[in-house]
This record gives structure tokens, C-alpha cells and sequence, in this order.
């Protein structure tokens, strides 16, 4: 049996097609003007990956910003139970998931089977979240991969005194102007992002074992901040890409329904 | 007595010279290159403007976020009580005014004599700041000075549901893509500012007569929605309304002398 889950978040579309219990394929995309567009296109690519067609696919569930609106998913679930379905089965110890995407931050307490039992989730503010980044990347003039890379350098990292995500860039604008280290800065804003993720997680409380899914998770140097301001270790999950997790989960989600 | 009052904002550096109590010349200067050269630039065309040598000027008051860009003597003044008493000066009958800067709103109840009694302030997020116009002004390709009289030409305002300025932003291309008009959109855009000074406002209690400062005051839309939502009347001083702060500054400062 073929089960397909798709993601349809603000910034990018994912899609992940399982064969019983083993991932086939999967695809992730930037996210098209309208969310039925998006999820088509990544859902072919991910069949097309597979050698497979739509009517392959036995039971396919849709989670994220757009789950409500895709046309060839058989059923929809809240991506809060879909990160932490999908971070579950790839890392079965895992307690706590911190999903990190492009306009929300959210932590999810899981039991040991991978139930959601509460989360806690920013999606009012745009601080603590991967538009943040990205907008920091642009203005400190570099690509939103290279953020990561370039904060590790750093030997002394800026203190940025701002939450808001507009007035740290008003913020890092001065700091440039003053002549501050780009790695520095880098730094400084990883360390913001980490402090204002840690506000988001505490109110769930964390538990170990921990992973970070999302876009946000390839930023290492955010990644290492967050180990440092919660106290914890942080598990990646290797070869799978964090940002597939949720569409993951969505196809976790379409075994069990089908 | 010739004063100078600086109030260097995060967006415009505003400069004023009062001469025996009364204004002398001004300048409002964005800031878009090195602040302390922009200041300085500001200050030589305020001094050119008036006739005033540097030398002449008795005292300097300094307010804002970058007087520490000002190179020569001055003392610095708290932005509260300089807009309490730049409000009183310019318009005497005001007991509480609004001042919506480039990225931090204030709402100060005055007294009689131009005294700040309370205050509210939003400097922590930069939602229905004049940040969040500017952005919203360049991802439209309008002049943020035109953003006030094309709202009120609009036919159906949009619904602008974010708070953050920066999703507000994202939710302003959203509506673009949709196929909405500009002008309708724009109108959302200020409502939204409008609503939002709103609540700071009425977390003060708002006492007439109510006066709006600061860049922003400008926009006769967020003006409009802002007397909407809070029911009272909203005056606009006659002189500029971005200088209030920096007149305030200069009215600090003598205050210091004559102690």
C-alpha cells in the first residue's frame, strides 16, 4: 500500500510518499500563489521521484497553513500532530519537537507512542520565526544558508537588545554602520532566535530527548544556541531533512486512516 | 534667548531653532545614510535657513534615539516631557497626545501647564508603527506621503488581520496577488495603524483636547481611523507635527538656564 502526506506551509510545500513503512520518496518547494498549486507541484515531483502516478497512492492526509484546501488528500490533520507523529517515528525517544517554520514557531510535548499531549505555539509575531532569519540574512547581505556557517566563526557575538523582528533589524542596521563584524552580528542573531524560542518552549516545559524540525534546523548555530539556552541536547535526524517531518507525519497519519 | 532643539528619531532627524519663543527655522531630515552625518547636514541647513551661527545658539536640548550622534554641547532631554511640553507650546488646550514615531508610539496625558502626567508607551514592536507604512509604501511602490489621501479614495478597504508588521506586510502582497486595488489595501493598511494606536490610547484614557505628533500625524487616514476608534476628536498641530519633539527639546533646555 502507498500512503502520501503533503505540507503546505507559508514559505514552502512538502511532500512524502511511504510504502507501508518505508519512505519512497519526497519533495519540498517553495510555495506557488495559491496552496492547491503548491501541493500539486509537490506532490508530483515526489510521485515522479517514486516512478509513481496520483492513483498509485491509497490514502494520502494534508496538514499545514493550506491542509484545507488540497484537492487530492483524503483527509486533513493539524501539522502540530503530524511534527510530532513524524519526529516520533524517526527518532522513537524523542519527547519534545520544536517546529520551526517560515511564519510560526511551535512546541509539541509527545508521549511515547508519538500522541501530541500539548503544545505551546507563536504565530502572532514574526521574531522566533524563519522569516526572522531571513530577513536578518538580507540585511547583513548574505544567503539565508550561509546565516548558520557564518555565526559558528564568531568568537564574540554582538548582544542584540531587541525582540521585535523589525527593530532588530533597525538595530543590526546601526551595527553595521558602526563597522561590527558580520560574524558577530550573525551570532548575536542566532542567540535572539534561540532566546525567544526558549520563551515558546518553557511554557510547554521540555523534556528529552529533543529535535528541532522545520527550515529553521539546518541553521547550526541556531541549533547550538538552543542547546545551550534550554540546557539540553538536540538529536538531528540524519539522512531524513527536518524540513520533511511534518509531511512525514501526514503520511504516518494516512496509513493509520486508510 | 536663541535654543536649538534636536530630536533624532530612528527614521528622520528633526532640528528646530526658537528664537525669543518663537520658531525660527526647521529642518526634518530622513535618515537613510550615517546618522551623524545626517545630523550634522541637518543642523547646517537649519543654521543657513535662519541666518543663526552655531555660536549664537545659548542652549542645545537633545532627544530621541541617537543623541549620541551630536557632536557639540547639549543636554539631553526625556522624550516624554519634551513632547508634553513641544504639545503645550504649539497647542495649549491639549491634555493628551499621540505620538507615532518611525518605530515607537507614545500616549501622554498632559496637565494645564504642559506636564506629563501618564504615559503608555509601545517601543518593544514595531506593529502600526511608521516602520510598518514605510514597508508597506515600498512594497506597494507609493511614497509613504501618499498613502493617507489614497485611502480615503478607496471603495472597499481590506481587511488587514495581522499585528506584526512583518506579516502584515506578507498579507498586503497577498492581497496584491488576489487582484485587490491599492488604494482599497492601503486603506486596510492604515485602518489597521489607526486601530492599533487605538488601544494604547485607551489604555491612557484619552482627555481633550486630543492631539496627534510624530511623522505619522501626517497620514490623514490613520488620523481619520484613530478619531474612529477612540471617539474623540483628533487634532494635528499646525506646524509641522514631526517637530513637536525637537521643540520640546529647545523649550527643556532654556528651562535649564533660567533655573
Amino acid at each position: 500500500m502507498i500512503f502520501a502526506g503533503c505540507d503546505v506551509g507559508s514559505l514552502t510545500a512538502k511532500a512524502v510518499i511511504m510504502e507501508e513503512d518505508s519512505i519512497v520518496s519526497s519533495s519540498l518547494i517553495r510555495v506557488r500563489p495559491r496552496p492547491e498549486q503548491s501541493a500539486k507541484e509537490a506532490m508530483d515531483i515526489a510521485l515522479s521521484k517514486a516512478e509513481l502516478s496520483l492513483e498509485d497512492i491509497n490514502y494520502c492526509v494534508s496538514t499545514g497553513y493550506g491542509r484545507e484546501m488540497i484537492p487530492f488528500a483524503n483527509s486533513n490533520i493539524s501539522e502540530l500532530s503530524c511534527h510530532g507523529r513524524g519526529a516520533h517515528w524517526v527518532i522513537p525517544s524523542i519527547r519534545t519537537v520544536i517546529d520551526i517554520g517560515g511564519q510560526d514557531c511551535k512546541a509539541i510535548r509527545v508521549d511515547e507512542r508519538g500522541n501530541m499531549l500539548n503544545f505551546a505555539m507563536n504565530d502572532k509575531c514574526s521574531a522566533g520565526t524563519g522569516r526572522f532569519l531571513e530577513i536578518m540574512a538580507k540585511t547583513l547581505g548574505v544567503d539565508l544558508d550561509k546565516l548558520g556557517p557564518l555565526a559558528v566563526t564568531s568568537k564574540t557575538p554582538v548582544d542584540v537588545i531587541n525582540v521585535c523582528s523589525v527593530f532588530i533589524q533597525f538595530e543590526v542596521m546601526c551595527m553595521i554602520s558602526e563597522g561590527k563584524n558580520r560574524s558577530d552580528m550573525a551570532a548575536g542573531i542566532a542567540r535572539a532566535m534561540a532566546d525567544r524560542l526558549n520563551t515558546i518552549v518553557k511554557k510547554v516545559g521540555v523534556e528529552e530527548d529533543v529535535a528541532v524540525t522545520g527550515g529553521v534546523a539546518k541553521n547550526v548555530a541556531v541549533v547550538n544556541n538552543l542547546k545551550e539556552v534550554l540546557g539540553v541536547e538536540i538529536l538531528e535526524f540524519k539522512e531524513i531533512d527536518p524540513q520533511i517531518i511534518g509531511a512525514l507525519g501526514a503520511a504516518l497519519f494516512a496509513k493509520e486512516r486508510s | 534667548m536663541i535654543g536649538m532643539g534636536c530630536d533624532v528619531g530612528t527614521s528622520a532627524t528633526k532640528i528646530i531653532i526658537m528664537k525669543d519663543g518663537t520658531m525660527a527655522g526647521y529642518d526634518i531630515t530622513p535618515i537613510k545614510d550615517r546618522p551623524d552625518q545626517v545630523v550634522e547636514k541637518s543642523i547646517n541647513k537649519v543654521l543657513s535657513k535662519t541666518g543663526i551661527s552655531l555660536s549664537d545658539i545659548e542652549c542645545c536640548g537633545a532627544t530621541g534615539w541617537g543623541t549620541k550622534f551630536l557632536s557639540f554641547d547639549h543636554t539631553e532631554e526625556n522624550l516624554i516631557k519634551c513632547l508634553s511640553k513641544g504639545v503645550h507650546w504649539a497647542v495649549p488646550t491639549a491634555r493628551t497626545v499621540i505620538d507615532i514615531g518611525g518605530l515607537s508610539s507614545t500616549a501622554i496625558n498632559v496637565n494645564e501647564k504642559g506636564k506629563s502626567m501618564e504615559y503608555r508607551i509601545n517601543d518593544k514592536c514595531a506593529s502600526g508603527s511608521g516602520r510598518f507604512l514605510e514597508m508597506v509604501a515600498g512594497a506597494l511602490e507609493l511614497k509613504v506621503e501618499d498613502m493617507g489621501s489614497l485611502s480615503l479614495s478607496a471603495k472597499e478597504r481590506v481587511h488587514i488581520t495581522s499585528q506584526c508588521a512583518v506579516f502584515g506586510e506578507s498579507e498586503v502582497i497577498a492581497h496584491v496577488n488576489a487582484g485587490r486595488e491599492v488604494a482599497d489595501i492601503v486603506a486596510g493598511v492604515t485602518y489597521s495603524v489607526g486601530l492599533g494606536l487605538s488601544t494604547l490610547i485607551k489604555r491612557l484614557g484619552v482627555q481633550k483636547d486630543c492631539v496627534t505628533t510624530g511623522g505619522v500625524a501626517k497620514n490623514v487616514a490613520v488620523v481619520k481611523a484613530l478619531e474612529e476608534n477612540i471617539g474623540v476628536e483628533v487634532k494635528v498641530p499646525h506646524l509641522d507635527p514631526q517637530i513637536i519633539g525637537a521643540i520640546g527639546a529647545a523649550l527643556c533646555a532654556q528651562e535649564r538656564l533660567k533655573v
